[in-house]
């Protein structure tokens, strides 16, 4: 026995107390039950106190549960060799197995023992909870494999372990770890009781290449020749190919071909960059020219960054020259340094964003973009880098360019879609599906829709049209109607299973007559098709353009069986526009791009000059002259945000509209010009003298601002963790301790996560991040600047190439090692039927069992039997008379079985000498409710004959009542003879009798 | 509330009784195939022909040419030389019993012997010149052992009139609505007068040529009722009747040679009896009908009890 907390022993100590008590309070009884309930109290406390403190009976136990725990990392290898037969059999097949047999082989195995199975990579599971029975043959659990979390997993099955079992685990294991340390949790659980057995994974060293790191300077400056260095490692000698690359184009001239003798190898190759600024990504690949003498290709490539400090520059994207000439002038004419690309050349990593001061984007579609994370890339960029963005109007800007529900819509201060104006243009969209015939169509046909449907406003309206073989012909999915109806118009398209369409004419004609009543600006009409239907009727393409109903087709696959011919004609007759994609990848884009199409609704085509709604830096010393009229603008909202500004604004017919926002996103800074900077709209600007000035000024209000930090930050990756370090030196070597430093990492997937930097030494700061996934990490310091109160940040990057389990060529026999000598086993042989997987060789175990609540039942009995002690009072001599009864009329039955005829002469005569008593003793007399009562009335009409009788009114006394009430008495004096409630009558008639006495007196 | 229950009440009865919703399905004779990659089964089946024997021959869209017993056992199987452009929609068999191709997308005719094997003729080049095909559609044999093919694409829409050896005679048609003209002609059988029916689906009816091409006459209209077609994919010629698949009412239409109205069964559905864009038909012997039920990967045979 044992108690779990045997400081509430220390309860009692009020034992005395309670018999103080228990004497003062029940002194009105008799001694013997009063001794009785004093007594019972104080058990009553002690079983309490018992209780409290939890005691517990221990019985030893003879259970084992057994926990396999098996490693399921990349580094295991997929076929081992099987120790009985020499072959090389599948390793999981070969485990589980083993696993199984050892429950039905191992004679020392009880009935009651019990198997479990634990699963690790980068996190542990428990695949199976222990039982008696273990038929598992395959891994369910989803697991992380990219790393080895050897120790978390040992830690797992300790706590897993059921309580009063003897304890043990198995580990099937390479013994190759890269996070915690699997030696110091096994000794942990071995400190607990747990048995550790080793089943090691042993695999002969592999063939294997590897390029252990790329060394690149972190800082360079334009023009400067400096080394790239490549780390490879082999396992045999062999000849490499070295391929090096700068923003994925090859950064020499052709691959170098390396014969490499088994070990590591450092080879430095050269590279010098002329003509940009800011991060540079390098890519190493290496590639052994025997396949053979690699196994693992993962481990083949590095990454590494490089940074070129410069001046301020902008990127300037413009569809061509008319789009970008003034803006171009202005640029040069105030000297500041811009890179001018066509959408078709933006950047398509984020590093190349990052190298931008300003990304303008002039009438750019969101068809340049190659997807939602492209675009993504440009958000982070402003965001996390603090990098600003403007973006100038057209017909392709906004809402009109297709940039609704985008990335870069958050980016800026205004929404695409349009509220709270009198008139509300819309536009109508049909779509038609044929996409049975290409490879995997029906998915297209849904990515498609979607991706279009998304780009609408809610006021616009959208319909599918398809072939429906049910009903023989086509149809709508759903007719038109407003885009906003997403959640009913998506799981239609989920379901839909367009069929192949023989014609166009009649699907065609569907949607003329959807199209042409429909109440909206802009209609339009998109065809995807391998153009194999048959061709519609001139008359109704002739409908189309008298109805100004732009198609659009889009031929998939139609260089196999279609006619492109026919394709293109339905488009340019109608003034829409012919796409021929080989990459069904391209597909949503041109969607997106299509689906803008009714989105130029919300080009407003009215002259206007220019509102100033309120003053703002970036008009500043324009106010006094007014601007020049704009012919043109795209209809935004501004966002619903306090810090956003609209410094101008367009007003058409009283409804209000931003021509110029402002806000800050993230670290940096972005606005919208809502009309265009061309002669298109813009003629008059761009005649205007101060046009450039005011172009000038708004890209420097919005573009980054170039104050270099003077802390240099560099990171490194170890395990699953990136490591930050920023050293904080001042111009004159000081160390510049203090600082209030913010760290920002975007990760991978591009979201991003903040780093707390903490000062460990002086001018020195160190924070941490997760480098779980494989891939880019850009990362940012940043901190004001308390002299001027400017805000300097640094930028810096890590890469993570491939998971490090791909830097292990065999197992860890150390650790393997290590890991069994904590037990003091040997590693396991392989034999399930004498690894002694089950023996029954470790200490015995015991079980509690809790006994508190039978103590608290206990002390709830002994409660009760106080309470009927003090409670309830036993007439004993009638207690004695029944029993003598009932023993009379029992016992000569239960002895003799004739009872009844031969009574127990001595039990008779006891008997009849107690009856004769009972007859010769005075009767007690016993006053009964109705008694009472019938007294009462008595005395009542006794008194009212005495009303009756005298003139005088007088009323009963209580002596007559008292004297009504009394019955004829026996010879003996009342008070000795009178019950309970006559006791009680009396001492209230002395009580009243003595009050009255008193008054008198 | 009584009155509208009576009525759900009896227009219930009077649904069950005429079993609208459902199509009016013609039990089939037999049912060949289901879908799979395997040997006797289909991926939309599309080209249909039977031989004098009652064997049957099947091309689906994986590009493979199956040829089944009479029994619908299957026997064979070979491929055409290539399907990436897109897979042969056609077929017949000549007056030797071999297998004539039309391979769509590569627009040609290919003749292979009656077990299949190497082709033993192979005739026609992409163009819209004589002689040339952009996509033919179908292939039929006269009497005469000539061959008659059907093709649509670019400017031409027409029918093209080969000798037994592949040599171009004659031709006629080109786009429209007009007597002659067509909007995709898909399919062609010829009577025991080598008299030419050709269905022309997009104008939704059936031509009737003489065997040198001119025009005689034609049946019906674009429709859902009796007599009317939806995108008449291919009809079927035997004795006195013409049978017509119909791609848009899913279904099978027959008519007196003369274009009268005789029957028809079928409906969209999945049932036995019922269609799922029918895009082949073929008559073999003792008046049996084979349909190409595509999109149910399967083939429906049904007896139509006709004399041959």
């Amino acid at each position: 026995m044992s108690f779990g907390k045997p400081e509430w022993l220390l309860l009692l100590l009020v034992l005395p107390w309670v018999w103080w008590l228990g004497k003062r309070s029940l002194g009105g009884l008799p001694p013997f039950r009063r001794k009785a309930s004093v007594a019972l109290r104080m058990i009553v406390v002690t079983v309490l106190a018992v209780a409290l403190a939890e005691p517990q009976r221990n019985e030893e136990t003879d259970e084992l549960t057994v926990f396999y725990v098996l490693d399921t990392s990349k580094s295991m290898p997929d076929h081992i060799e099987d120790p009985e037969t020499g072959r090389m059999v599948d390793c999981k097949k070969f485990l589980f197995k083993y696993m199984r047999e050892a429950l039905k082989k191992d004679k020392a195995r009880k009935p009651d023992d019990k198997a479990g199975l634990i699963v690790f990579g980068r996190d542990a599971q428990i695949e199976k909870s222990p039982d008696k029975t273990f038929v598992v043959e395959n891994v369910h659990s989803y697991l992380s494999r990219d790393y080895t979390d050897l120790a978390g997993a040992i830690g797992l099955a300790d706590a897993a372990f059921p309580a009063g079992s003897r304890k043990r685990m198995v580990l099937f294991t390479d013994g190759v770890e890269n996070i915690g340390s699997a030696i110091e949790a096994a000794r942990a659980a071995h400190g607990h009781g747990v048995d550790i057995l080793v089943y090691p994974i042993r695999y002969p060293k592999r063939p294997e290449v590897l390029l252990e790191r790329l060394v690149v300077p972190p800082d360079v400056r334009l023009s400067e020749t400096f080394p790239v260095r490549v780390v490879i490692s082999t396992e045999q000698d062999t000849t490499v190919e070295l391929e090096l690359f700068r923003e994925g184009e090859m950064a020499i001239e052709q691959p170098v071909r390396l014969p490499l003798k088994k070990g590591k190898h450092v080879y430095s190759l050269y590279d010098e960059i002329e003509e940009k600024v800011g991060f540079h990504h390098y890519e190493a690949r290496v590639k052994p020219l025997r396949p053979s003498h690699d196994t693992i290709a993962e481990n083949n490539s590095a990454h590494a960054f490089t940074h070129i400090q410069s001046e301020a520059s902008v990127l300037l994207v413009a569809r061509d020259d008319k789009e970008a000439g003034p803006l171009v002038r202005a640029l040069r004419g105030e000297s500041i340094a811009f890179d001018r690309r066509d959408p078709e050349d933006i950047p398509t990593t984020r590093g190349a964003f990052q190298d931008y001061d300003c990304v303008i984007l002039a009438n750019v579609n969101s068809g340049a973009f190659i997807d939602r994370e492209h675009m993504r890339m440009l958000e982070g960029a402003v965001k996390n880098a603090g990098v600003g963005l403007i973006m100038i109007g057209g017909e392709d800007s906004f809402g009109a360019g297709g940039y609704r529900d985008t990335p870069i819509e958050e980016a800026l201060p205004v929404d695409m879609d349009i509220k709270h104006r009198r008139v509300m243009p819309n536009g109508a969209l049909v779509i038609i599906l044929h996409t049975c015939e290409i490879a995997r169509g029906n998915y297209w046909g849904k990515v498609v829709s979607q991706a279009a449907i998304n780009t609408l406003g809610s006021r616009d309206l959208v319909g599918l049209l398809y072939y429906d073989w049910n009903v023989g012909g086509s149809a709508w999915l759903f007719r038109l109607a407003s885009a906003s109806q997403k959640a009913r118009m998506f799981p239609l398209i989920d379901k839909c299973q367009p069929g192949d369409m023989p014609d166009f004419d009649s699907t065609l004609r569907l949607a003329y007559n959807g199209l042409v009543n429909a109440p909206a600006s802009l209609k339009h009409c998109i065809i995807i098709s391998d153009g194999d239907a048959m061709r519609p009727n001139p008359n109704l393409i002739s409908s189309f353009q008298a109805a100004k109903i732009t198609i659009s087709t889009v031929g998939i696959g139609i260089q196999n069986h279609g006619d492109p011919v026919l394709m293109r004609n339905i488009a340019t007759s109608t003034g829409g526009t012919y796409y021929q994609p080989k990459d069904p990848k391209k597909l949503p884009q041109i969607f997106v791009k299509e689906a803008a199409v009714v989105r130029k609704s919300l080009v407003c085509n009215e002259t206007f000059v220019p509102v100033i709604a309120h003053f703002h830096e970036l008009i500043a010393g324009f106010t006094g002259g007014g601007f020049p009229p704009l012919e043109a603008f795209v209809i935004t909202t501004p966002k619903e945000d306090p810090t956003v500004q609209i410094p101008m604004v367009a007003v058409i017919k009283g409804d209000s509209s931003p021509l110029l926002a402002h806000w800050k996103y993230g670290l940096g800074k972005s606005t919208a010009f809502t009309s265009d900077a061309t002669g298109n709209w813009a003629k008059h600007w761009v005649a205007w003298s101060r046009f450039g000035n005011f172009w000038t000024q708004v890209i420097r209000g919005t573009m980054r601002e170039r104050k270099p930090g003077e802390v240099q930050v560099t990171t490194r990756v170890e395990g699953d963790k990136g490591i930050v370090l920023v050293d904080a030196i001042d111009d004159d070597g000081n160390f510049i301790n203090f600082l209030d430093l913010s760290g920002r990492a975007e990760m991978p997937d591009h979201k991003t996560v903040d780093i707390k930097l903490r000062q460990v030494a002086p001018g020195r700061y160190e924070g941490e991040f997760p480098a779980e996934q494989v891939g880019i990490y850009h990362l940012t310091a940043r901190y004001t600047d308390e002299a001027d109160g400017s805000e300097k940040i640094s930028f810096s990057g890590a890469s993570v190439s491939y998971s490090p389990e791909y830097r292990s060529f065999e197992s860890n026999d150390r650790v393997l090692g290590a890991l069994a000598s904590v037990s003091g086993k040997d590693l396991l042989k392989g034999d399930p039927a004498a690894d002694g997987i089950f023996a029954h060789d470790l200490p015995g175990t015991y079980t509690s069992y809790p006994q508190w609540m039978r103590l608290l039942a206990l002390a709830g009995l002994i409660f009760l039997l106080d309470v009927f002690f003090r409670r309830v009072m036993i007439d004993w001599e009638k207690v004695w008379a029944w029993t003598l009864r009932t023993g009379a009329r029992w016992l000569p039955f239960v002895g003799t079985g004739r009872a009844q005829e031969k009574p127990d002469p001595t039990v008779a005569a006891l008997l009849k000498k107690k009856a004769e008593l009972r007859e010769a003793a005075p009767k007690p007399i016993e006053v009964t409710e109705s008694d009472f009562f019938s007294a009462l009335k008595q005395a009542s009409v006794r008194a009212r004959e005495q009303v009756d009788l005298q003139p005088e009114v007088k009323k009963p006394t209580a002596a007559d009542l008292e004297k009504a009430m009394q019955v004829p008495s026996p010879d003996k004096p009342v008070e000795k003879e009178l019950g309970f409630t006559a006791k009680l009558l009396e001492a209230k008639r002395r009580a009243e009798e003595d009050r009255r006495r008193g008054k008198k007196s | 509330m009584r009155r509208l229950l009576t009525v759900a009440v009896l227009a219930g009865a009077a649904a069950a009784l005429c079993g609208c919703g459902s199509g009016s399905g013609r039990a089939p004779e037999q049912v060949i195939g289901q879908k799979g990659l395997k040997s006797g089964q289909f991926i939309e089946p599309r080209g249909l022909t039977v031989s004098n024997d009652g064997g049957i021959i099947c091309v689906d869209t994986t590009g493979r040419v199956q040829r089944f017993s009479p029994e619908g056992e299957f026997v064979t199987v070979w491929r055409v030389p290539s399907t990436e452009k897109g897979r042969p929609e056609g077929l017949a068999i000549d007056l030797d019993g071999n297998i004539l191709v039309a391979d769509t997308h590569y627009s040609r005719v290919l003749e292979y012997p009656p077990r299949g094997g190497d082709i033993v003729v192979e005739f026609g080049s992409h163009g819209e010149e004589p002689g040339q095909m952009v996509y033919p559609l179908a292939v039929a044999v006269s009497s005469r052992g000539e061959i008659y093919v059907a093709e649509y694409g670019g400017a031409s829409e027409r029918v093209q009139r080969f000798s037994a050896e592949g040599k171009y005679i004659s031709g006629w048609g080109r786009y429209g609505t007009g007597m002659g003209e067509f909007r995709r002609p898909s399919g062609i059988a010829i009577d025991s007068s080598d008299r030419v029916y050709v269905a022309d689906a997009g104008n939704h009816r059936v031509q009737r040529f003489t065997a040198e091409g001119e025009y005689l006459d034609e049946f019906g209209t674009q429709g859902r009722g009796e007599g009317n077609l939806s995108y008449p994919y291919d009809v079927a010629v035997s004795g006195d009747r013409a049978a017509v698949c119909e791609y848009g009412n899913c279904r099978v239409s027959v008519f007196t040679l003369d274009g009268e109205f005789v029957s028809s069964w079928g409906g969209p559905g999945s049932e036995p009896g019922l269609f799922a864009t029918p895009w082949c038909i073929a008559v073999g012997p003792r008046g049996r009908l084979y349909v190409a039920d595509t999109k149910n990967n399967r083939v429906q045979v049904f007896d139509a009890g006709w004399k041959n």
